[in-house]
């Protein structure tokens, strides 16, 4: 009895406990972890209940890139043929992805039709509705219930959803596998997004280039990430995810404004995000509602890389900043392209016309291009106008014609020295 | 005799806070795995970020935070070694656990230097012990540790050290659908 029990559970000398493999997983990277996953059955269940951890995603229409790994989704026509034994015979048509525009010469194949075609074209950017109106996030909340009903319907009306896609699965080394699988390109999607992400997940940084239909299908979960950069499409897709984020993890957040999509700076996400980074791409908005919009911003950093404009706006922004009560440390940096004859002039207009001081900033100890004014604030407080180097764009998808900085900061009185 | 059936949690800023002036003092006995004299702790505030060792002082001193001199009759037998509770002893109190707001710049260098000095199997011994001990906060601390020192072991590695099998080594594509395997996983219920 004893020698058959002692024989049948072996004993294992380096086991670990439960709760012991739960802290140190949670804390292995993405990649580690599938590979515990794929060659560790015994650890596979533990494995699934943690939440990932993600570096960097990068979402895409019909694209998304996890740790360096793409994923990229095609619709086929449904005449394709099924795979065959072993060797799977390519589809009909193939064409690259640089190739679009030769198909389009060439005329579209005669399996497609026009509709398909269309579905597989990456959009340049989407071009949001005029003036978007919406007060808070239940009307954004009221959206989507009416996109899933839609949806429903459209579902129930088709007799079960079929259909054939081919997945191109592209490693950071050049590997790269093509599966064709008979299920619709959005459930395939939808399949990958489960394996990598669930309750809780973390997304170091999250760069959206366009918005995936199925997630307008999902149902909520909450995604912890801690960076969002939308500024390679009009930024409409910020109010798309905004029910899938914890708005307390948010610490920065890069929106491209323009005159159509300007009202996203009223989204209470962009309004509680620490750091807010503008880049302003589009259309010219007009003066004045440049400088209202922006010194209604609560963030306690912006970073605004504009065009020509905002330079006519800052000093009326110093001005609103000067008579409202903003936290120490509440920093605006504006990038200038390429004069930096510009912002002396601004800061000369600030000291004719405002009353700031010349001043030396403390903390710019070494800073070359410290020209420094200080405004006096009520209380404790003084606000400091300088000049500066060029802006951080670490995370930015795309570097801005910024070679100098404008820069204004609530800091202590005494931060300055009076020049 | 008997059992509080719940974690108690005291926070020692919030003790320090109420009871300025008076400090208790708790002896408790430990007997180790591999040591035959028992280890005296006198640390008062060690003693109640670790819930086992709170529960035993508890059960014979239910109000020994008001009481003077107080020395806890039997010994607890713990059945992990010596090295380890001194470690968890010297450094609990002193190891902030990661969270989603400073996880991405913590380093091992930085925040849990004692600990990224230690092996992999000293790391483990502790960490058990934490387990045992209940003291979940710790034992983050050290999960961060040992996962950053695993991130460069290979997975035949990770399974040793874990104490479980593994498979054999193949392509990372040597899939029976061409899949890799969490989205096959996923797809397995797909009709």
């Amino acid at each position: 009895m004893d020698a058959s029990y002692s024989s049948s559970r072996p004993k294992k000398l380096n086991y670990t406990s439960y709760t012991s493999l739960k802290s140190v997983l949670k804390f292995l990277s993405v990649k580690k972890r599938e590979q515990i996953h794929i060659h560790i059955p015994e650890l596979r269940s533990v494995n699934a209940l943690l939440p990932y951890a993600h570096e960097e995603v990068i979402l895409d229409k019909f694209e998304i890139m996890i740790q360096n790994r793409s994923y990229l989704f095609k619709k086929l026509a449904e005449k394709a043929p099924k795979p065959e034994g072993v060797a799977r015979r390519r589809p009909e048509y193939e064409y690259a992805e640089y190739n679009r525009l030769l198909v389009m010469d060439l005329g579209p194949p005669s399996l497609f039709d026009m509709n398909d075609l269309h579905h597989l074209w990456r959009p340049m950017g989407n071009q949001g509705p005029d003036r978007l109106s919406f007060g808070d996030l239940d009307s954004l909340e009221k959206r989507r219930l009416r996109f899933r009903r839609e949806n429903r319907l459209q579902d129930s009306s088709e007799h079960g959803r079929t259909g054939n896609c081919e997945i191109t699965i592209s490693e950071e080394d050049g590997t790269a596998i093509t599966v064709t699988k008979e299920i619709p390109v959005d459930i395939a999607y939808e399949k990958i997004f489960d394996a990598f992400f669930s309750n809780g997940s973390r997304i170091k940084l999250l760069k959206v280039q366009s918005f995936p239909d199925f997630l307008m299908r999902k149902d909520l979960l909450t995604l912890k990430v801690r960076e969002i950069d939308c500024s390679s499409t009009a930024s409409i897709d910020i109010l798309e995810l905004a029910p899938f984020l914890d708005h307390s993890s948010l610490k920065k957040l890069t929106l491209n404004v323009t005159n159509t999509n300007v009202d996203l700076l009223m989204l209470p996400l962009v309004q509680n995000c620490p750091v807010l980074r503008i880049v302003e791409a589009g259309t010219f908005l007009s003066r004045m509602l440049k400088t209202t919009l922006l010194s209604a911003l609560q963030n306690q950093k912006l970073e605004i890389f504009p065009d020509i404009v905002i330079i006519e706006s800052f000093p009326q922004l110093v001005q609103s900043w000067a008579t409202s009560s903003r936290p120490i440390g509440s920093l605006v940096q504006v990038g200038i392209r390429e004069d930096y004859k510009e912002v002396l002039d601004i800061l000369d207009f600030l000291k004719e016309s405002h009353g700031a001081h010349p001043a030396i900033i403390k903390k710019l100890e070494n800073t070359d291009f410290s020209n420094g004014l200080s405004m006096l604030i009520d209380g404790d407080l003084e606000l400091a106008i300088y000049g500066g180097g060029k802006i951080s764009e670490e995370g930015l998808t795309r570097p801005q014609p910024c070679k100098w900085s404008l820069c204004m900061e609530v800091m202590k009185r005494g931060d300055t020295i009076p020049r | 005799m008997f059992t509080i059936p719940f974690k108690l949690k005291v926070s020692m800023s919030s003790y320090f806070r109420e009871k300025p002036i008076i400090m208790p003092s708790c002896e408790i006995n430990l007997i180790f795995n591999d040591s035959e004299e028992p280890v005296t702790l006198r640390d008062t505030g060690i003693i109640m970020l670790v819930p086992v060792i709170l529960r035993s002082v508890q059960s014979e001193f239910p109000d020994f935070e008001n009481q003077d001199n107080v020395k806890v009759t039997s010994p607890l037998s713990i059945p992990f070694n010596k090295k380890a509770g001194v470690f968890l002893f010297e450094y609990i109190q002193k190891y902030v656990p990661p969270n989603d707001d400073t996880i991405h710049e913590l380093t091992v260098v930085e925040n849990y230097k004692e600990a990224g000095q230690k092996t992999l199997d000293e790391l483990k011994e502790i960490i058990e012990l934490a387990n045992f001990f209940e003291c979940t906060d710790f034992m983050e601390c050290l999960g961060f540790v040992i996962g950053k020192k695993l991130e460069d072991k290979s997975v035949e590695e990770i399974a040793a050290y874990m104490g479980v099998e593994c498979n054999a080594p193949g392509h990372f594509f040597d899939e029976a659908d061409g899949w890799v395997h969490p989205p096959a996983d996923a797809f397995q219920n797909v009709q």
